[in-house]
């Protein structure tokens, strides 16, 4: 799941995931990550070492990317 | 019907926009990304798009400092609060609106900030080294009306970005967005007011403002964004610095839709249509005694945007006769810019103004000629 500032960078983010034929969702903003009442971005976990690899304007506006596990959240950047 | 007060509002709207409207009431709706669902999903995508297109329409770089308004008077409110604080200096031209003159003289007042307003020549045109003359130590904007919804001239950009050096330039583009080929990054452009509902073919209630990347800008409103919304610290992030509130989401779908179809139909093409339209209807007018046709007498690098007067008679009288006997829109008046028919020596009895637009066919424009011949005619009996 990957958090961002904007509501903005969030639709940035998703239309370049989709172009580069990433499969991606939006998701409410999970509450144990933040307060926020907006939304976030959920990828396959796989496809964490392309999102390294593409970052630049993909992450533009990241406010961190975490790892959905049983139990929670695990912050990978 | 023949519709001829494009300058006030675009009329009729192209389909793609009345659907695009209806689209988002019908198949999104929800608020734009406040609330995580696909609905709200949906009608956050529409915007953004609408932003991607405005802002490639526009030449920015980035469409994050594209700001959505409600029109572009609060973009030039937004604008002016912002930069003009106690002790500055503003230097402007006798052609802007009322929606920069008012908060300027507000500005003045309330917070001591002193205006130069630099007069145009008859003809409605601006020369850059006037502004440059205008210029001292304490300016700290220069804003510049691109396109006269008077009388339809264009201000040579380039030329006034090269006269006011680095000082920062506020264009109100209301008349000339979606009409004349614009672009931000180009032409050096600090900050860029425009309206949606007029050149650009959107519905009313849309606007905008976009803020060169790196410029610091307070916001004029504080509030709800759906970002950051643990703190009461308004988010300092753009849009949504500037974006409180629920947006005009069916108006944003519909500016998007019409500014699409302008971008696929081409800047170019746009603005010839629009010269085709003014010399067809320039040079009907001209041959027509008893008028006085006010602007330079050609037809090159100006809006289709002709403001006249029959002999003596009252400009609202020639109007009211075009609507009641021809079934013709036109408007009267001083267009909310007095200071322009100052320089026109039409105050304050003002003009009657034919503005054509994008939609506008020939057929209007032979109409409305013919309809001013006769009026003229019987003004001379």
């Amino acid at each position: 799941v990957i958090l961002f500032a904007s509501i903005h960078d969030v639709m940035a983010a998703e239309k370049s995931l989709r172009a580069r034929g990433m499969w991606c969702d939006t998701v409410p903003t999970p509450r144990e990550l933040s307060s926020d009442c907006g939304m976030a971005i959920e990828l396959k976990a796989g496809d964490l070492p392309v999102l390294q690899d593409v970052g630049g304007d993909v992450l533009l506006g990241c406010r961190g990317v975490y790892r959905r596990s049983r139990n929670g959240f695990e912050k990978v950047q | 019907m023949v519709y001829l007060d494009h300058a006030a509002t675009s009329y009729p709207k192209p389909a793609e926009v009345t659907r695009a409207v209806l689209d988002y009431l019908v198949t999104a709706g929800a608020n734009p990304g406040r609330s995580g669902h696909t609905l709200s999903a949906r009608a956050a995508r529409i915007i953004f798009e609408a932003r991607e297109a405005i802002a490639r329409h526009l030449g920015a770089d980035d469409s994050r400092q594209m700001i959505f308004t409600n029109n572009a008077t609060t973009a030039l409110n937004l604008a002016l609060a912002g930069m003009l604080h106690s002790g500055g200096h503003v230097v402007t031209t006798s052609l802007e609106h009322n929606s920069v003159m008012r908060p300027l003289r507000h500005l003045r007042e309330r917070r001591g900030v002193t205006v130069s307003v630099v007069r145009s020549d008859s003809d409605g045109r601006i020369d850059p080294e006037k502004i440059r003359a205008a210029i001292t130590p304490r300016t700290r904007l220069v804003v510049v009306n691109h396109g006269s919804n008077v009388i339809g001239t264009v201000a040579p950009i380039p030329e006034i970005r090269q006269a006011v050096g680095a000082i920062p330039l506020l264009i109100d583009a209301a008349q000339t967005a979606g009409a004349v080929p614009i672009n931000v990054a180009r032409d050096a452009i600090d900050l860029l007011a425009f309206t949606g509902h007029k050149a650009l073919l959107g519905p009313q209630g849309t606007g905008g403002l976009y803020i060169r990347p790196g410029l610091d800008l307070p916001p004029l409103t504080r509030g709800g964004t759906g970002s950051g919304s643990e703190s009461d610290d308004q988010p300092a992030i753009l849009p949504d610095l500037h974006e409180s509130g629920t947006p005009n989401g069916p108006g944003i779908a519909g500016l998007g839709a019409g500014v699409r179809l302008l971008t696929v139909t081409g800047h170019d093409a746009v603005w010839r249509r629009e010269q085709a339209l003014l010399k067809r209807l320039w040079t009907g007018l001209r041959e027509i005694g008893g008028l006085t046709l006010y602007g330079p007498d050609n037809q090159l690098g100006r809006l289709p945007v002709v403001s006249l007067r029959i002999g003596d008679q009252a400009p609202s009288a020639t109007a009211h006769a075009l609507d009641r006997r021809n079934d013709i829109k036109v408007r009267a008046g001083l267009h909310c810019a007095p200071e322009a028919h100052r320089s026109l020596g039409t105050f304050p009895a003002g003009t009657v103004r034919l503005a054509a637009g994008y939609m506008s066919t020939d057929a209007d424009i032979d109409r409305a000629v013919a309809a001013i011949r006769e009026i003229a005619q019987e003004a001379r009996n």
